[in-house]
């Protein structure tokens, strides 16, 4: 009998494994399908999610605007009593739900850094109801501070020698004249009046010598004022008081007319997307006039001033026509560096003259001061007289080895200016000074380094505002302007 | 020799089992290809909110005036809007945007006032009184649009200077609505 091989029950195998195949490749299937609507919904859910992030911008921008008169929008009032940061920097939060979508909330922060910051940074934080969508976006908006500072390091000092403001030397925080010992000279000296604003402090080793009177404001006023000589000539003596709205005026002599109240920081727009920026006038200038240079990035006039420094052609001297010259970056003049500038000098960072840059250094005698700055105001582009100064969006810093600083015009500085270790030529300028503080550490040497040397301002103040359109009034603070704006994503 | 085939019960569990696999895969199936029709629904609501956000956030963040009075609440909120252009400031006059719902669109309409007995005079909205002898009102040719479509809702509050803009989209009646919402705050006052 031959053995039948048994081919029973296949069947039944084959099905359990193609159904154990269909299975896994089911189940991989819909695992795919499943992760991948999970991907949808969060790609739909980030989406409203940064739209509800963008409603938060909106709203601290608008909370932020000084155009807003609603009673809770960020003014100078409301930011003191809900004890924030004020007015040394910018520090709100909103919190928010969406009214129609009562779970979608928004969570925006307004910052800023403080006087020299020149920008605040807006923060918003959609969120869905899911609580794990969010949405992030970030914008920065310039923002311009005000005189109106009330902290201790804030004290304003405003130093005027006419209440038209012809000329005007202006800090926000402390005018602190300090210089080294034997040095004879160092003061405040006006050819007009003076005024010191209540809450002020004003420290000064030598006289104050103005030539009409010096205004104070009236007992029991906080000012701190110690110097060792005051004199006004016109007053025939310190003696014109002058003060605030609603208080008595009285005065010794002939000079005590007009007010000068709280004069604000004028915020000079130097590089906003505006038609009326600096940085807009500039480019307008490269259109009107190819093949006239108005842009240089630092480096790029760095080397132009060491090249010709080197070269000795001109006398070593780099001669921008403007009447606009802008530089992007932070721009250092150093070694034998010599610059000359017709109109206004814009420089989008820091100004540093005189230093000794990359660590080289030396010592009086054996390195003298070389490097010299002029800005005059006659364009040879326009073949006319034009605005002229130097405006800076941070911080001027005048040195060591600084020669000649003459600035036939404004000195704008949006940060601190500085002045360190001057001797042999005086910084000249024939405008006013405009800085958040103003540092007069000279001295260092005993040597015959001369006062600043300031004068009426010879340009007209038409001609700046058809430049710059005139300083931005600024209200209260935190006044932040919200015209344009620029976005980090 | 005896050749024996499938048992009985061999070929009732293995139909057994292949229906229910059978079952499963068209359950299956049905429940994905709803799923996916759901998240192309999604994408294409998003896709259709983030057209009408964008283009009216755009026009409104720079528009000059705003000729409706915007209520504060969201209840009350506005179906269409009517400011005027800011971006392309026509020297020949005002010219103004409206975006409306219109039924399930949403339409963007730029148009001007102009006097009728003078139609290339513009006027500002509120210079006079249609059917007074003063002007009416016509739009441009060629810049009445539809932006958007299946939108269920579009409604705009807050202030004229801060507006809110929520719509509501349904791709189709089995979609749930997909919800949106932003603001703007006006460079221009």
């Amino acid at each position: 009998m031959s053995h039948q091989p048994n081919k029973r029950g296949f069947a039944l195998a084959t099905t359990v494994i193609l159904m154990m195949v269909a299975s896994v490749s089911l189940t991989t299937l819909i695992m795919i399908l499943g992760r991948s609507m999970r991907l949808t919904r969060s790609h739909t859910e980030a989406i409203r999610s940064f739209y509800i992030a963008e409603a938060g911008k909106a709203y601290a921008m608008w909370k932020l605007s000084p155009r807003n008169t609603d009673s809770d929008a960020v003014t100078l009032a409301n930011c003191l009593a809900q004890n924030e940061t004020c007015p040394l920097g910018l520090n709100v939060t909103w919190n928010k739900t969406i009214p129609t979508d009562t779970p979608s909330s928004f969570s925006v922060l307004a910052s800023s850094s403080g006087q020299t910051a020149g920008a605040a940074l807006i923060e918003s934080l959609g969120q869905r109801s899911e609580g794990v969508q969010t949405a992030r976006r970030l914008t920065k908006i310039d923002a311009f501070k005000p005189t109106r500072q009330l902290e201790p390091n804030d004290q304003a000092l405003q130093y005027a020698v006419s209440t038209d403001q012809g000329f005007m030397v202006y800090a926000t925080g402390y005018l602190n004249i300090s210089p080294g010992e034997g040095e004879p000279n160092a003061g405040i000296h006006s050819n007009d009046d003076g005024y010191v604003t209540d809450l002020s402090q004003l420290r000064v080793a030598g006289p104050i010598h103005v030539k009409n009177g010096m205004w104070l404001p009236l007992p029991p006023f906080q000012t701190d004022i110690s110097t060792t000589q005051l004199r006004a000539d016109t007053c025939e003596g310190f003696g014109c008081y002058a003060a605030y709205n609603n208080r008595p005026e009285f005065c010794f002599g002939t000079s005590c007319e007009g007010y000068v109240g709280a004069v604000p920081f004028p915020a000079i727009d130097i590089n906003s997307a505006r038609d009326d920026s600096l940085k807009s006038v500039a480019r307008e200038y490269e259109t009107m006039y190819p093949g006239v240079k108005f842009f240089y990035t630092n480096s790029e006039l760095e080397k132009l001033m060491d090249d010709t420094s080197k070269s000795g052609a001109n006398g070593g001297f780099v001669e921008l026509p403007g009447p606009i010259t802008y530089v992007t970056g932070s721009l250092s003049m150093y070694r034998n560096y010599k610059l000359k500038v017709h109109g206004l000098l814009v420089v989008q960072g820091n100004f540093a003259a005189g230093g000794s840059k990359g660590g080289s250094f030396c010592f009086y005698p054996l390195c003298r001061p070389s490097v010299e700055l002029v800005v005059d105001g006659f364009s040879p582009t326009t073949n006319s007289n034009v605005v002229t100064g130097l405006v800076v969006r941070g911080q001027i810093d005048m040195m060591l080895f600084l020669k000649r600083f003459d600035i036939n015009g404004l000195i704008y500085s949006l940060g601190d200016f500085n002045i360190c270790c001057l001797y042999e030529q005086p910084i000249t300028t024939q405008g006013a000074i405009v800085a958040r503080n103003y540092n007069n550490s000279n001295g260092w040497f005993d040597s015959d380094w001369p006062d600043v040397v300031m004068h009426q301002m010879t340009y007209e103040t038409e001609n700046l505002q058809l430049l710059v359109q005139g300083p931005r009034s600024v209200v209260d603070f935190p006044t932040v302007y919200t015209g344009h704006w620029e976005e980090e994503y | 020799m005896k050749r024996r085939g499938f048992t009985l019960s061999e070929l009732v569990i293995a139909a057994a089992i292949a229906s229910i696999l059978a079952g499963l895969t068209a359950a299956s199936y049905i429940s994905i290809q709803r799923l996916v029709a759901r998240g192309q629904d999604d994408l294409l609501a998003a896709s259709t909110a983030r057209v009408i956000i964008d283009r009216v956030s755009r026009d409104l963040r720079q528009a000059l005036v705003v000729v409706d009075s915007i209520p504060p609440d969201a209840a009350d909120g506005l179906t269409s809007l009517e400011f005027e252009d800011g971006h392309d400031v026509d020297p020949a006059g005002p010219t103004y945007i409206t975006y409306s719902l219109d039924g399930t669109d949403v339409r963007r309409n730029r148009h001007y006032y102009y006097l009728t007995s003078s139609p290339n005079q513009r006027l500002p909205y509120n210079a006079g009184v249609v059917g007074q002898g003063g002007f009416a009102v016509a739009s441009l040719s060629g810049e009445d649009y539809i932006i958007a479509d299946r939108v269920s809702d579009l409604r705009f509050y807050g202030s004229s200077s801060l507006v809110y803009i929520d719509t509501s989209i349904t791709v189709n009646a089995v979609s749930n609505d997909q919800s949106y919402h932003s603001a703007v705050a006006k460079r221009n006052q």
